[in-house]
């Protein structure tokens, strides 16, 4: 038999492309940095978990039921965003996380020799998304920790396909008002898939905040990510969705995956939407955990960068990477943000006072 | 990038078509004929050898390629039981066996190029690789500008004027400071960032004019060692040595690196942002000797890994692991006298200019003991005053050349993390 020659099978853009590597389950990092408890503020999830009625369908779910194909396209779920948003379900497409629909819409529009324009320190998965897939990720860098317009307006070019916005940005909490946001699409005046990230929605109260599930009509070339992993606190069950105008979404949904989403996702999901007072719970929380954090890190003559969502970055005397490990060693992990190209900041998730307290308690014994 | 590629039947009667290959494909890659003569000269020896100890009808892969500032020769070939003691730089010549005469081809093809290496290649098959770099012209003399302390700066990649420049006035500033005898040369420099195999990054201020700048390379597929900051007439501008080392983090984010190492910190190093990692002392010709504080940070989380070490060093690694807090699964392992095989082989990477030598094992073997004292009796022979030696302490073998290096008067100086198959531990001899 003849050896194997991946080298001439694997495309040149997946050769230099380095898979990501997630961290271990946490039984095993707790034994590695020997820690009894870990407390999760890495990943921006909600500390109170799901909403009571989410926690419900989860508990009830028949064992039996999982020999069973969920709806291959979350057709009840679709039903519900479609009265909630009053629009035609079929303007939105669920994926397994918002990750999935990520990789939609970048198969959906993109060729070879086509580019997306993203920042430079955001989200990283639509970088990630478009540079395995063999398109060129052009990077702007951000502008006073936010999205730069006029940056992103001088990159395009006629094979820039899609746009992506993260709004709130991850991880700097800034954000693109109504009036940027509208100002920003009609410069662009349909030529571009917008893709608006709204993974941290529920999260901003700012009344310039801007919905852009509301502005779909007027502008057709807008695409919403939105994600049930943050706010309504499903991130174990990995669900997210789209929303966009009728025909580009029909576009779109010729690259979608069917039955990606599981039924236990689906239904939790569904059930979720309802429930508000977890919404105004979650928002009070962080809104006192912040608090405490801003006076905490003034305090301690530390540097923060804090905006919406559910997290702060803070700016550190160490390098990120040795905080990560010392934290560790007290059960504290955090994510840090070299990553992000932000060396020697970390990125802390919002949970409640008596976890803030010992984040903080945690920080001063290591700087 | 340029690639020509032959298969051609390992018998010596190919030989004249190798030749001819190599002599022609390192001309056009632009070698001067001297440096193509010695590349032909290594070819041939190493193309003989393997028609000598690989039995059989088998095709040879030879892959020559034109790099930016240096030529590479590789050789694909199944795995076979290579007597490969002749890549020592220790072996001597032959005696009158025919067995070490083999070996002698070797011996001239190691010495006749830049770098000879070992390594396995996919599909069960080893790869032998020459390299041979270009030659530049020696640095005239220019008239360099004044250069202001800078209060605002940019951060750019540098253009080609601006490598050149950036090579005149480093050995001004840094003269009695180590740095790759490489960066001396103007039109090599431009070559090794332009090949995208260097990385640079330079400050200017709004006239153009270079405040300072930091290089990297990767050390392997995982580390990046970088040189600087270099600062210009800039003392204790700590802003612009900050933003250098982070535009050089920020540019290795997202790749597969996961961490930075800096063996010869300059002064205005950042040294709040990284982790010391040990000190390694640098002998100078004059006898003159400096301590050098190594620094290193990781670029991602550490989800931990695995290690074998040797008894003797127990102490040392349970100290640093703990100063450094790496989680680490420690096995303590010792050589219970197995056969390791008749010969140990070494790697040995030099540079001159900085009086160093790396030393790396290839091979585990009986011999070792005596193989790296017969190491330490050249560099001494050549005047090579840094000595240092790598273990990688994910490799079980590995561990145990540590007692005969400490037997021959090593030192645990550093810890890099993740530096090679799990973290590499790097021995000094003390001359």
């Amino acid at each position: 038999m003849k050896p194997l020659s991946l080298d001439r099978l694997v495309p040149s853009y997946i050769k230099s492309f380095e898979a990501y590597i997630p961290s271990k389950p946490d039984e095993e990092l707790k034994k590695l940095y020997h820690t009894p408890f870990l407390y999760r503020l890495n990943n921006n999830e909600n500390s109170l978990g799901a909403p009571p009625a989410a926690q419900e369908v989860i508990k009830k779910f028949t064992p039996s039921r999982a020999a069973i194909y969920p709806s291959g396209d979350s057709y009840y779920l679709r039903q519900k965003l479609a009265n909630r948003f009053h629009m035609d379900p079929d303007q939105f497409l669920i994926g397994n996380g918002a990750n999935e629909v990520i990789t939609f819409v970048v198969k959906a529009f993109c060729q070879k020799g086509d580019n997306i324009i993203t920042a430079d320190k955001t989200f990283a998965v639509y970088e990630w998304v478009a540079t395995f897939s063999g398109f060129e990720a052009r990077l702007v860098p951000l502008r006073d920790y936010a999205f730069d317009d006029e940056g992103i307006l001088e990159r395009i070019d006629k094979r820039t396909k899609i746009i992506f916005i993260c709004n709130p940005n991850n991880p700097t909490g800034t954000y693109w008002d109504k009036e940027r946001l509208k100002r920003f699409l009609d410069r662009i005046d349909n030529r571009n898939i917008v893709v608006v990230d709204e993974a941290y929605f529920e999260f901003v109260e700012k009344e310039d905040y801007p919905d852009c599930i509301s502005l779909i009509p007027e502008y057709p070339n807008l695409v919403v990510f939105r994600t049930f992993s943050k706010m309504y606190g499903l991130a174990g069950l990995r669900i997210g969705y789209l929303a966009g105008n009728l025909d580009v979404v029909n576009t779109i949904r010729k690259t979608c995956v069917v039955y990606s989403v599981n039924a236990i996702a689906q239904e939790a999901a569904h059930a979720a939407l309802d429930d508000m007072e977890h919404i105004a719970k979650t928002r009070k929380y962080v809104k006192d955990g912040k608090d405490f954090l801003r006076k905490e890190l003034i305090r301690m003559g530390l540097p923060y960068i804090i905006g919406e969502g559910n997290y702060i970055m803070i700016r550190l005397p160490i390098n990120d990477t040795l905080a990560y490990r010392k934290l560790m060693n007290q059960g504290i992990m955090v994510r840090t943000m070299t990553g992000f190209r932000f060396p020697n900041h970390i990125r802390v998730t919002i949970s409640g006072l008596p976890i803030m307290e010992a984040f903080i308690n945690g920080l001063k014994k290591i700087l | 990038m340029k690639t020509l590629k032959i298969s051609i039947p390992l018998h010596t009667d190919f030989l004249p078509v190798i030749i001819t290959f190599i002599e022609n494909s390192s001309c056009v890659f632009g070698i001067d004929k001297q440096g193509a003569l010695k590349l032909t000269l290594a070819s041939e020896e190493v193309f003989s050898y393997l028609c000598k100890v690989i039995q059989g009808d088998k095709v040879l892969d030879v892959i020559c390629t034109g790099h930016i500032y240096f030529v590479s020769v590789e050789f694909f070939f199944d795995k076979i039981e290579l007597n490969l003691q002749a890549f020592n730089i220790t072996a001597t010549p032959p005696s009158e066996s025919e067995e070490s005469f083999k070996e002698m081809g070797l011996l001239i093809a190691a010495r006749s190029v830049d770098s000879l290496s070992i390594e396995e290649a996919s599909g069960e098959r080893l790869v032998l690789r020459l390299i041979k770099e270009k030659s530049y012209p020696t640095p005239q003399a220019i008239e360099l500008p004044i250069i202001p302390h800078m209060t605002s700066f940019a951060l750019k990649i540098p253009k080609v004027d601006e490598i050149k420049m950036f090579s005149h006035l480093l050995p001004v500033y840094y003269k009695n400071y180590p740095f790759p005898d490489a960066f001396r040369y103007p039109g090599k420099l431009v070559d090794m960032v332009s090949s995208s195999i260097y990385g640079m990054s330079i400050a200017t201020d709004e006239r153009g004019l270079i405040g300072g700048g930091i290089i990297w390379k990767r050390m392997n597929e995982k580390i990046v060692e970088f040189f600087g900051p270099y600062l210009f007439n800039q003392k204790e501008n700590n802003q612009m040595a900050e933003s250098l080392v982070n535009t050089c983090l920020e540019g290795l984010a997202r790749t597969e690196i996961i961490g930075a190492f800096c063996r010869y910190p300059t002064e205005a190093f950042p040294t709040k942002h990284f982790e010391s990692i040990g000190t390694i002392t640098f002998y100078q010709k004059q006898r003159n000797q400096i301590e050098f504080p190594c620094y290193y940070r990781q670029l991602q989380e550490d989800n931990g890994t695995y290690v074998y070490v040797p008894r003797t060093i127990a102490s040392f690694i349970k100290a640093e692991y703990k100063r450094l807090v790496l989680p680490r699964q420690v096995y303590f392992t010792d050589y219970s006298g197995e056969y390791l095989g008749e010969y140990s082989v070494f790697a040995s990477e030099f540079y001159r200019e900085l009086n160093q030598v790396i030393i790396r094992p290839l091979l585990p073997g009986e011999d070792c003991l005596n193989n790296i004292l017969k190491h330490l009796e050249i560099f001494k022979k050549e005047h090579i005053l840094n000595c240092f030696f790598e273990i990688d302490l994910g490799i079980v073998w590995q561990a145990y050349v540590v007692n005969s290096l400490m037997e021959c008067g090593f030192k645990p100086r550093i810890i890099i993390p993740y530096g090679g198959r799990s973290d590499l531990i790097i021995f000094q001899y003390t001359p």
